[in-house]
């Protein structure tokens, strides 16, 4: 070890710097944590639980995993299909499909969510028509799905891209040339290649799908008990006075999200290599 | 057990290729024969790799013909085709172990195809004492060399048994002493298995080495097709002489059967067959006689600058305009007393004359 010191490295500026991270860190985001679980079970463990068990909020929960539930498959198929794509092939449009697969990322969800209405609104493009065939669409699950689904596009595909793109075609070449076919290909020489950028990115688009707000608030129409997310109930019970029933909801989202940062943590750890630089996100 | 190999040959006639505007192969007619080992030697962006691609079906061609063993191969997909392909990266399966990796093209045939577990086991192991990795099975690929990583690449390709084997740059990404010992053993096991083996090298003492034959690519041409000896002997175009090793390169006027140097003092060389024009002459550095100045019949250049590389003394020289390289024994250089500024007489023991317009 040198005696020198490195540049930058001023005991007391280190400190200052490393005191304001932690303060901040601490105010921003494990206080609002402590105090989300505070007033969660403010009322006592009973009153937890017992907020479960109204119907609304019951409703709300199985509504985010249905949603969740359509969307986090059709977005993996899509982010795996267009990453493939991306990664492994030269065609014309190449760059305008990236810019338009970052595009929901950029765009404020609550614009997303007034673009559904206009298409698929009473008064909108696509609206009559469905209306004609009985498809409710805005302020109904439907119009939520595509909703969440515009929003949380890009999240597997981002993930995939540049791990993709970085181990190349030659794997998948010599698998063909022994004998394999695109399937086989694709099992056994990519998707193991990717597993790892895939579960988290799997990970991530889940816990967008759960927690998104805007958008949803905007196509959902609010309707208690029928077309209520998570999210969306949380705000309602806020705003009924009925704060331990809505921590006790936020409490699961901020689960939720502790969830996938431990699992990212892992992963990174684990399979740093494989993730490349998947992780940066 | 590997069965022995029933040696193919490789046809391919009037093939050509595209990349948008840029015609990667134009027009190529090659055959490999049954059991040789033939090396597609060029500078990149000859498309030697490209017609290795095409061969094993990872390119298309645009038109031409491609037979392999016999059988029409241009329109089969390259898992139909019964080549081994190593890839000048060696691609092998990251999350695979050795073992995996060499057993993948018999575990992923259809059950009908597919031989039982204990033989795959068997021929793996057999492939691995073959490459010369026995017990190295389990490791995975990021444990290994290069040349480990290289050997099972081959062993990879061969557990299919192929009809051909195709090596993209086998040599590419290895040390050069590892890559010389590599070389070797790659010669003796090509001689054991007498495989059809087709390899593509930038690298000219490569393919002398290690080939039966060589075909010389230059912008998607074949220049020159033939034994090295014949290659590096009668090259066909100024291109080829100038891409197999170093040589010095003279302006000249043919007249009358005769080329004249443009060098004071040197003799006329014959030059039976060309036409009275201007045409440049090749001289390689060690075809380059270093005698006195006043030698009759030598040309004279002054001595720049003398290195000594091993046995052999290097020799920069200036005549005129004329920078000519010159190698002698280190005893003869020494005899002459070479020094920067000395004037020497130059006698060529071979002189290459091609025409300049083709």
């Amino acid at each position: 070890m040198s005696n020198h010191r490195r540049p930058g490295e001023n005991r007391i500026v280190r400190f200052f710097l490393i005191a304001a991270a932690v303060v901040l860190l601490g105010a921003m985001l494990v206080a609002p944590l402590v105090l989300l679980l505070a007033e969660a079970f403010g009322k006592g463990v009973a009153a937890y639980f017992d907020s479960f068990s109204k119907p609304d909020t019951v409703s709300a929960i199985i509504q985010t995993l249905l949603i969740a539930a359509v969307v986090v498959p059709v977005n993996t198929v899509f982010g795996l299909a267009a990453a493939w794509c991306i990664a492994k092939f030269n065609f014309p449009g190449k760059t305008l499909l990236v810019s338009i697969i970052d595009l929901p990322i950029s765009v404020s969800p609550v614009v997303a969510g007034l673009v559904f209405v206009l298409i698929f609104g009473s008064r909108g493009w696509l609206g009559p028509f469905f209306a004609a065939h009985g498809i409710k669409v805005i302020f109904a699950f439907p119009g939520m799905v595509i909703a969440t689904l515009f929003v949380t596009i890009a999240f597997v595909a981002r993930q995939l891209i540049p791990l993709m793109q970085q181990q190349g075609r030659d794997e998948e070449e010599a698998a063909m040339v022994l004998g394999a076919g695109g399937f086989r290909t694709f099992w056994y020489v990519t998707l193991p290649n990717i597993r790892w950028a895939l579960v988290y990115g799997v990970l991530l688009c889940n816990a967008r799908a759960m927690g998104e707000f805007g958008a949803v608030s905007v196509v959902s129409g609010h309707i208690r008990g029928q077309t209520m997310t998570m999210p969306l109930q949380v705000l309602a019970l806020y705003q009924d006075y009925d704060s331990v029933g809505a921590f006790a909801v936020a409490s699961l989202l901020a689960f939720l999200a502790v969830v996938t940062l431990v699992v990212r943590r892992v992963l990174e750890w684990r399979f740093r290599a494989e993730l490349g630089y998947a992780g940066s996100l | 057990m590997l069965a022995p190999y029933k040696p193919m040959n490789i046809a391919i006639e009037g093939l050509s290729k595209r990349f948008g505007k840029t015609l990667a192969l134009d027009n190529v007619t090659l055959a490999a024969r049954p059991g040789e080992l033939l090396a597609l030697l060029g500078p990149s962006g000859s498309g030697k790799t490209t017609l290795l691609r095409i061969i094993a079906g990872l390119e298309t061609g645009e038109t031409g013909m491609l037979t392999i063993g016999g059988t029409d191969a241009m329109n089969l997909p390259p898992r139909e085709r019964g080549i081994g392909f190593v890839f000048q990266s060696y691609a092998l399966f990251r999350h695979m172990t050795v073992f995996e990796n060499i057993a993948f093209g018999l575990r992923i045939r259809t059950r009908s195809e597919r031989p039982n577990r204990s033989e795959i086991a068997d021929r793996v192991n057999h492939l691995l004492s073959l490459v010369q990795l026995d017990g190295m099975g389990a490791r995975y690929p990021a444990q290994l060399s290069g040349g480990q990583r290289q050997r099972v690449a081959l062993a990879r390709a061969l557990a299919v048994e192929p009809k051909v084997l195709l090596l993209d740059e086998p040599f590419g990404a290895l040390d050069a002493k590892v890559r010389v010992e590599l070389r070797h053993w790659l010669r003796s096991l090509h001689d054991r298995l007498s495989l059809t083996t087709v390899f593509v090298t930038h690298d000219q003492e490569e393919a002398l080495e290690l080939a039966d034959r060589v075909a010389i690519l230059a912008a998607g041409r074949i220049e020159q097709l033939g034994p090295p000896r014949e290659v590096y002997d009668a090259p066909a175009s100024p291109f080829v002489i100038e891409f197999l090793g170093e040589v010095n390169r003279f302006s000249c006027r043919v007249q009358n059967g005769l080329a004249r140097l443009a060098l004071q003092g040197c003799e006329p060389v014959a030059a039976p067959g060309l036409p009275d024009a201007l045409a440049v002459a090749y001289v390689r550095p060690h075809e380059i006689e270093l005698v006195d100045a006043q030698a009759s019949g030598a040309a004279t250049a002054t001595v720049r600058s003398v290195s000594v590389i091993g046995p052999r003394t290097r020799i920069h020289l200036t005549a005129g305009d004329q920078v000519i390289e010159a190698d002698a024994e280190r005893s003869r250089a020494e005899a002459l007393d070479l020094s920067p500024g000395k004037s020497v007489g130059l006698r060529f023991r071979t002189v290459r004359i091609y025409p300049t317009a083709r």
